[in-house]
Formats: C-alpha cells, structure tokens, sequence
C-alpha cells in the first residue's frame, strides 16, 4: 500500500501531465482519443485526488519539518506554475488570431477561463485544508524572515522583466509594434509578468527554506 | 573576519520537563513546531523578543538557554 505522501507525488505527476496535455494536446485524435478532454478529465480528476488527500491525511503529506507556510508555498509555486503554462498557450493562441481581438467579449479564452476556474477553486479548499492542519500557530517570525527575501527576489524579477519588456518595445519595428501596443494583448501581457512574479516568489520561498534547513 | 556562533541549550531544557513537546513550547512562544526543529537543530538565531519569550516558557533565564561564542 502506497504512503499518503506517494501517493501525493503521483497525484501532482498525473495532475501535471495531464495539465500539458489539456493545454498543450494536438487538435486531431491520437489512436482515436482526444488528447485535451482526455487530459482535462485526468487533471480534474487528479486534482480532487490531491484535496482528499489533503482532507483525510494532512499531517502525513508533506514532510514534518516543512512549516504550514512552507506547505502552502509548495502548493503556491504549482498552482501558479500551471496558470503561467495556461496564460503562456493563451497568448500563444492571441498571437494567431487574426484580425487581434478588440473587445475582452471576442478573446478566445473559453478553455483557460474553464481551467483556471478549476484551479482556483482547489487553491481555495487547500488554502483552508492546511490552514486547518495548521495548529495553533500557522505562520511566525521565521517565515516572515523569509517571506521578506523572497517578497524582494520577487520585486526584483518583476523589475526586470519590465525594463526587459520596454527594451524590448523600444527596440521593435513599427510594423510589429502595432500588434504589442493592442490594448488587450498589453494587458494579458502585464498579467503574465504579475503572475510571473508570484511564480518566482515561491520558488524564493522554498529555495530558501531548503537553505535555511542545510 | 570572526564567525558568530549562537548555541541553544533548548532541546535540553525541554526534555528535562517531561511534558514539554515541541509543539506545547511553539504554542507558548508563538512559533511553530517547525521553528522549535530548527532551533533545538541550531539552524535558526531567533529575535530577541522570542529569545525572552523561550527562557520564559523554560522557566528560566536567556543566559542559560542561550550561549554566545565569537571564532575567529
């Protein structure tokens, strides 16, 4: 029989996968099956897997020296790791469509609104299934040593990835500038770096809680 | 350059009251269970006011949990 936490990395390896494939599937049926639904259904599937888990077996999932905030950043780091992937094949999909969308109501984003809803809706139980898990203290000086230096590496990429984006601007031909300076692929743009920039906070995070544990 | 070194008799105290697990003492000083581990493991200098808040919680005074050393 497989320990909660096994069975844990199973869920978050099928989760991802079948993340991929929802997003990342090819159009036509492979051997007579639909990559996408198919990959949708499993990530939905392991999704609810990875909460009841987290219900019925909170203190067995992660290791016993990981702190509730060092937990939830974990979760964090995955959740918005899969946003990003979703925004990355959103953008992908705008760049194709031809003529840009002007009105948020025309926007192609059925499918990411869809997978998105799902994974807040988990972050929200499972934001509150280890809030739960907790004890009686959740989050102490130590995490928010922490949370300070990860909150700056955040800060940091952010900057710099806007100074790599007006570079970027500044530096493309007029022609293509047209399509940048849209209104609404600017602002898919800038909700892509923001949830960068949480991806990379979390990443701070843990990296440095690993650090602080050697 | 000299080293700053912060030993911690924590663990010790603590085991020498029988009721005292880690997670009563986080509760009692406001940190987590995890915090303790990384204390009694040496892996973690706290503030001052959680240094006097352990003492405390120990019944006794920062000078006998806390040990500072200087290497050079």
């Amino acid at each position: 029989m497989w320990s909660a936490g096994r069975l844990w990395q199973v869920f978050i390896a099928v989760a991802a996968v079948a993340a991929l494939a929802t997003l990342f599937g090819p159009a036509d049926r492979w051997w007579g099956v639909d990559i996408g639904a198919t990959g949708a259904l499993l990530f939905f599937l392991s999704v609810v897997g990875l909460l009841v888990l987290l219900a019925l077996r909170p203190g067995e999932v992660f290791p016993e020296d990981w702190s509730p905030t060092e937990r939830r950043s974990w979760m964090r780091l995955l959740i918005t790791a899969l946003i990003l992937l979703a925004f990355a094949k959103y953008l992908w999909v705008l760049s194709q469509a031809d003529p840009v969308p002007k009105r948020i109501g025309e926007l192609p984003g059925r499918q990411l609104i869809h997978f998105i809803f799902v994974l807040i809706i988990a972050w929200g139980i499972s934001e509150r299934l280890m809030a739960r898990a907790a004890g009686p203290v959740s989050e102490d000086e130590r995490d928010l040593r922490l949370r300070i230096a990860a909150d700056g590496a955040g800060d940091l990429a952010l900057s710099f990835a806007l100074v790599v984006c007006v570079v970027l601007l500044a530096s493309l031909p007029a022609s293509h500038l047209e399509w940048w300076l849209n209104p609404l692929v600017l602002a898919n743009v800038f909700i892509v770096l923001l949830i960068a920039r949480a991806l990379i906070e979390n990443l701070a995070m843990i990296t440095l809680y690993a650090r602080a544990r050697r | 350059m000299s080293e700053i070194l912060i030993r911690n008799r924590i663990r010790e105290l603590r085991l020498a009251r029988a009721d005292l697990t880690q997670e009563k003492l986080g509760a009692a000083c406001g940190v987590t269970r995890q915090t303790i581990i990384a204390l009694e493991a040496g892996k973690y200098a706290p503030s001052l006011e959680l240094a006097f808040k352990l003492a405390l919680a120990l019944g006794t005074t920062l000078d006998e949990v806390f040990q500072y050393e200087e290497k050079y």
